[in-house]
């Protein structure tokens, strides 16, 4: 959480009621169609202030249209929104504040730079709109353009400017604005993969100094642990699990949340018995694995098996045996690849084949006896699909 | 054809379209005038106009007569024919035009205009033929050396009203009534490029007051295509005065029930000889004077102006509502070598155009 | 887009030209169109600046006094731009606004309007102009009619027969092209463009001035221009609702300059000169407008545009949309079909009364229209297949080949949209006569002409078409070792389908309404559709040129029928 950070000088007023109010924007029992299709289903949660949320999942799962609701964009056929304790849309109480009057920032993913207008009138609209003094707005849009590095291109005309250079500029066009909070739909997905970590960065950093409540849109997990303070997964309209983002990536709920969000190995088979610990032990193969304390087996697949998710980053490989304990296997290297930073191993233990990540130290040769470690801890039970 | 056909100054043609000219073929005009004089006269022989396809006929009336009558033609005669309307200023300079690539299309040209046959007589564009019928002619009716062009009927042009959209009281009696202020914007008269606005400035720019046109021209008249829409727009009340409206308007009114009046003033109307003639470089004489003999025949006479409803020239021939033209002082161009006079057309298309706001 | 295909192409650098290879899918079909378009152009050129003999071909004496004879005829330029500027403003405001209604908003019925309002343009200015003057009158139009009777006096509520009736004709049946230009710019806009206007805070009226209009402009400026050159070199609408009224625009004029004996052609040159001088003006002006801006063609893709609830404004919309297809459509084919039953000019309607032999008579009766009818649908079909044939060729070898040149073959061939076809035919006519082979008189010279003046929307045609097909398929044909035959054949052409077809129609749908072109290259052996409709108006009486509009209107509505039947909804006219 980034709530607590120092309020920059430059940062917009988030209103007298940011302050004290947790719940900044709250979506309760959200549904919204196209065409008689329902895309979102009945979702509710809610961003706190100067939170930077993100809506993760595969396209067509309906985080862009609960965002495009959210900002007004689009008409929900039911449900509740409330922005800083403002309903802005109802369907109960037949409440629909136009987008115009709801005063937030959105990014777009084809950041809808206006090509008719320099770049200076593009990052003045708002104020304009606002009737700011000229003054004023020179003085704010030359700062919000130094902010972004693109002070030098104020006078240009909006077209022509690259990629990168367009998603400065609507950034800054957002924050000028000074709105109550964010709303970036795939802001990065145009860009290529080095200008789109770098971007990330520099919304992460925008976003310590404004301290916004945002809500960010995106198909890319890695985006999205790298950016938020929390994570909605979403899938087919349902909110499929929230949390924060390393809590999601150690334990994840379901099938689709674990092969969504990081690498992992979907190991199946059946509940044995509860171990020592109390934690149920699952027999995968010739294998007996026990899983993480206090878990509980989840819905098993529609043949009665259950699954169980293991990191492909927590097991351990050793040439000497492991002192004892629980999960501990012998197996052997069946195949190594090299990935340059990291370097991945298929390795085969008594439960089967394990996708192992290491890092290319001590590095074990193809057909290598190994031990295998995998902590209780890092082995989650998860639901079926 | 030859190059004396070409009628145009040195150099607009090039060696290539002499030699192609010179190659085309014969004509009337290149040969010894005696002999062209006999060929003149020489009977058509209907086989040969068999052969020779379907005679492309001109003219500037109405379509829809010229076809019912050449229908008749054909069915009498067996020569097929061709037809279409081109007034004077489209079909001379097409004309001009197909005798330079030595290659004409028309056979024959019925036109409002003599003075044009008469330009073309002069440019050996015309080929002589005498027809059998000639002598029902007088010599007004005909040019002044018979066969090259005659007349088909008299296009006498009277003024025109509605007396439902004009009191007969206020209607004009005579020509100088048009100047009234009270036809301002209101009198129609065909452009510059029908014959009949030619012959009626050419008869009445020496019987009227000098400023005549002048203060017409004040009077804003509107000029139509055809005459036509004249009797139209007078039938529809969109135009009170017909100035100068061909006489066949009136009779078809009449003969439609439509109540429209003719007035045919005292010091006279002016009127054209509509004329037909035979193109030089015809490839189809046999069929073309077939044409000519038929359309100058009695019957033929009776039977185009009972179609349009226009008086002929002969005697021998009467059509039903139409004005009694012997009873009616008629106003002829009759000065040909002066109507014929570029000079004087180009001054009239001048003092017209500018008269109907061109 | 028409803009970006006439856009100037950048010259390559000198040194490559010298290098570059001209290949033969380029400079054949620029050396024909270089013939076909810069002869007549050059006679025209030579009569204009004919001082001698009005009739030579090419002139023999050269000077300016034609330019200052036409000094005292400055009338005809400013009404000719009169009713150009005029009929622009008002064709682009009725396009935006059916534009708008059509893609933009909840307007009930937006499908329907859709496919009715691309209508009139096809029908043509020939019928509209035809239908207004018997619907506009100010005695006995039957709207006036219809006033008077209602109001019980005897003023009439307008006159069609002026320079704002003139206007209103032209506008309406311009209007179309508008339509179809900006609701395609409207498709192809990004709407979050205009999201983001409303999310900073723009209300409805905000975004539409300063974001939608905005953007809109190139599409807005070039359908002006197309609606501008368009008006200029129109003729049926002047001729008909002008002449008799005294107001003369360039194009009426030379008509009458041409038919007056002696024929004033240097005088008409110089005018029709004039006239390509002011086109080609307003060509540069836009373009200078636009340059930089075509930012809105540059996005290929197409959207679903964001459509807004009009709420208190959507009966309003849907009243004017409908007002349009009343004026545009169904009041000009009801006064048509009404005049085409008659027995007389004068309008009966008692239906006791009514004849279909008017309809006999242009169809069966009299040989030219008969002929006329059938020729129109040979060159219909022929401007149709070779157009469509010829600017394919054209398309591919500009988008396809790496031929240097291929910009120099696109602009020449849409240079006849800057030519008023009237004046251009006039040209055409003259090179015709002085050619060694004999087209005069031929089917084949009208054919020719219309091929050569319509290439311009042919060649948009197919080059919208062209240009949509992903070069990949292509390769991924033939990397499947296909042979370039069966590329075309299996690839291409199936691909192009639609895209043929609609422009096929096109085509044939503007030979059949043609009339300037035609009208002076048309003759006793080829009769056509336009130059009959003109000469029956002339002095066949108004129950049968009725008729026969009529009949020119039918075909162009079976084909319409026809092609939506079989090419589907993409097609638009």
């Amino acid at each position: 959480m980034v709530g607590s950070t120092a309020q920059e000088k430059t940062a917009p007023a988030a209103g007298p009621s940011a302050a004290g109010a947790t719940q900044y924007i709250e979506v309760r029992g959200l549904t919204a169609a196209y065409d008689d299709k329902v895309v979102v289903k009945d979702i509710s949660f809610s961003v706190a202030s100067g939170e930077h949320l993100s809506l993760l999942g595969p396209s067509g799962c309906g985080k862009s249209t609960t965002l495009r609701c959210i900002a007004g964009l689009e008409t929900p056929i039911a449900g509740e929104i409330v922005i800083d304790g403002v309903p802005v849309f109802s369907s109960r109480k037949g409440i629909n504040v136009p987008t115009e009057k709801r005063k937030l920032s959105m990014v777009f993913q084809s950041y809808a730079i206006w090509p008719h207008m320099t770049v200076f009138e593009n990052v003045a609209y708002a104020l304009r709109v606002q009737r700011v003094r000229e003054a004023e707005i020179k003085a704010r849009v030359a700062e919000v353009l130094r902010m972004v590095g693109m002070e030098d291109y104020m006078m240009r005309p909006a077209t022509n400017l690259s990629g990168g250079q367009q998603q400065r500029v609507a950034l800054a066009r957002s924050y000028a604005a000074r709105p109550k909070a964010m709303l970036l739909d795939e802001p990065l997905s145009n860009l290529d993969a080095r200008l789109r970590v770098r971007m990330r960065e520099e919304i992460k950093e925008l976003q310590h100094r404004f301290n916004l409540s945002t809500i960010y849109v995106t198909h890319d997990q890695e985006e999205a642990m790298a950016i938020s303070d929390r994570i909605i997964i979403m899938r087919e309209g349902n909110i499929e699990q929230a949390g924060k983002p390393l809590d999601i990536y150690d334990t994840p709920r379901t099938r689709f949340v674990a092969d969504f969000i990081g690498a992992a190995n979907i190991l199946v088979g059946s509940v044995e018995k509860a171990g020592a610990s109390g934690a149920p032990v699952m027999k995968i193969g010739e294998a007996a694995i026990e899983c993480a304390p206090g878990s509980q087996p989840q819905k098993p697949a529609s043949d009665g098996r259950h699954m169980i998710a293991v990191r492909t980053v927590y097991p351990e490989l050793r040439r000497e045996p492991f002192a004892g304990g629980a999960n501990v296997w012998k197996a052997t290297v069946r195949r190594r690849v090299l990935l340059g930073d990291i370097v991945s191993y298929l390795v085969e233990w008594p439960g089967g084949e394990l996708r192992i990540q290491s890092f290319p130290r001590d590095l074990f040769d193809e057909g290598e006896a190994v031990h295998l470690h995998i902590a209780p801890a890092h082995v989650i039970p998860i639901a079926a699909d | 054809m030859t190059k004396r056909t070409t009628f145009s100054p040195s150099g607009t043609l090039s060696r290539r379209k002499l030699l192609l000219a010179a190659g085309a073929g014969l004509a009337a005009s290149s040969l010894p005038r005696s002999r062209a004089l006999a060929e003149a006269s020489a009977a058509p022989d209907p086989k040969a106009a068999a052969a020779e396809g379907p005679v492309v006929v001109w003219h500037g009336d109405q379509e829809a007569d010229v076809v019912k009558f050449l229908q008749i033609f054909t069915e009498k005669t067996g020569v097929q024919t061709v037809q279409q309307r081109l007034l004077p200023g489209a079909a001379v300079p097409k004309l001009e035009a197909e005798f330079r690539t030595g290659n004409v299309s028309a056979d024959t040209y019925m036109t409002s205009d003599a003075g044009i046959m008469e330009t073309m007589r002069k440019q050996n564009r015309l080929v002589r033929y005498v027809p059998k019928e000639i002598d029902a002619f007088e010599p007004m009716y005909r040019s002044d050396e018979p066969g090259w062009y005659t007349s088909y009927y008299i296009n006498a042009g009277p003024m025109m009203y509605d007396p439902r959209f004009v009191k007969e009281a206020e209607a004009p009696k005579t020509w100088t009534d048009l100047l009234d202020p009270k036809w301002q914007g209101q009198i129609g008269f065909q452009n510059a490029s029908a014959g009949t606005s030619y012959a009626f400035w050419f008869v009445m720019r020496e019987l009227l007051p000098k400023d005549f046109f002048e203060k017409l021209t004040e009077r804003k008249p509107r000029a139509y295509s055809s005459s036509t829409q004249i009797q139209q727009d007078i039938e529809r009340g969109n135009l009170k005065i017909g100035g100068r409206v061909s006489i066949f308007q009136y009779v078809k009114a009449m003969r439609a029930g439509n109540p429209v009046k003719a007035v045919f003033p005292e010091m006279g109307t002016p009127s054209v000889n509509q004329v037909v003639g035979i193109i030089g470089g015809t490839k189809r004489p046999n069929g073309s004077k077939i044409f000519i003999d038929f359309l100058t025949s009695r019957e033929g006479q009776q039977l185009w102006n009972d179609i349009q409803g226009s008086p002929s020239a002969r005697k021998d021939v009467s059509v039903e509502h139409v004005p009694n033209i012997a009873t009616t002082k008629l106003l002829l161009p009759l000065k040909f070598d002066e109507y014929q006079d570029p000079k004087l057309r180009k001054q009239f298309v001048s003092v017209w155009n500018k008269m109907t706001g061109l | 887009m028409k803009i970006a295909a006439v856009e100037p192409a950048a010259l390559p650098a000198a040194g490559r030209r010298a290098r570059a290879h001209v290949g033969i899918e380029v400079w054949m079909p620029l050396v024909l169109l270089t013939g076909a378009l810069g002869y007549p152009f050059f006679l025209l050129i030579t009569s204009a600046f004919n001082v001698g003999d009005p009739q030579a071909l090419p002139a023999v004496e050269y000077g300016f006094t034609n330019f200052v004879d036409l000094t005292s005829h400055l009338d005809w330029i400013y009404n000719t731009l009169l009713i150009a500027t005029g009929g622009t403003i008002l064709g682009i405001t009725i396009g935006i606004g059916l534009a708008w209604t059509i893609h933009r908003t909840t307007v009930p019925g937006r499908n329907w309007f859709e496919l009715l309002v691309a209508i009139p343009y096809p029908l043509g200015p020939l019928v509209g102009a035809l239908a207004w003057s018997q619907l506009g009158a100010p005695r006995d139009g039957l709207i006036n009619r219809a006033f008077m009777w209602a109001t019980g006096g005897n003023s009439p509520l307008f006159d069609i027969y002026t320079p704002l009736g003139i206007i209103f004709v032209e506008a309406i049946f311009e209007a179309p092209v508008a339509v179809l230009i900006i609701g395609a710019a409207m498709q192809r806009m990004d709407p979050s463009l205009e999201e983001s206007s409303s999310i900073f805070g723009g209300g409805k009226w905000r975004t539409a001035i300063k974001i939608t209009l905005p953007l809109m402009l190139p599409a807005i400026l070039s359908a002006a221009l197309f609606m501008f050159t368009s008006i200029i070199g129109s003729f049926a609408i002047p001729t008909i609702l002008g002449t008799s009224a005294r107001f003369y625009v360039a194009t009426n004029a030379i008509y009458v300059l041409f038919q007056g004996y002696p024929p004033n052609y240097p005088l008409a040159a110089a005018l029709g000169l004039v006239l390509i001088v002011i086109t080609g003006v307003a060509v540069w002006l836009v373009q200078r407008v636009l340059r930089g801006r075509s930012y809105v063609v540059v996005t290929g893709r197409a959207y679903r545009p964001r459509q807004v609830d009009m709420r208190g404004w959507t009966w309003p919309l849907f009243a004017l949309a409908s007002l349009y297809v009343v004026i545009s459509l169904v009041l000009p084919l009801g006064a048509l079909l009404l005049a085409s039953v008659q027995t007389s000019s004068d309008l009966a309607f008692d239906p006791s009364t009514w004849t279909l032999a008017n309809y006999k008579y242009v169809i069966v009766d009299f040989p030219t229209t008969r002929q006329a009818i059938i020729n129109s649908l040979i060159l219909g079909v022929g401007t149709g297949t070779l157009g469509v044939a010829c600017a394919t060729l054209i398309a591919i070898a500009v988008h396809r080949s790496k031929s240097s040149g291929r910009k120099l073959l696109e602009q020449v061939t849409m240079l006849p949209q800057a030519f008023p076809r009237l004046i251009f035919a006039f040209g055409f006519l003259w090179m015709i006569l002085t050619l060694p082979i004999q087209l005069y008189g031929t089917l084949l010279a009208v054919l020719l002409a219309y091929i050569v003046v319509f290439l311009p929307l042919a060649y948009r045609g197919m080059s919208g078409v062209v240009v949509q097909i992903d070069s990949a398929l292509e390769e991924a044909a033939r990397v499947g070792g296909a042979s370039w035959s069966r590329v075309l054949r299996t690839v291409t052409v199936p691909l192009l389908r639609s895209g043929i077809l609609a422009t096929w129609a096109l085509l044939f749908m503007v030979s059949v309404r043609e009339i300037s072109a035609s009208l002076f290259l048309s003759d006793a052996h080829t009769p056509v559709l336009g130059p009959a409709i003109f000469s029956f108006w002339d002095s066949g009486g108004l129950p049968r040129v009725s008729a026969l509009a009529m009949v020119q209107a039918l075909i162009i509505l079976i084909a319409l029928y026809a092609v939506r039947r079989w090419a589907g909804r993409e097609i638009k006219v």
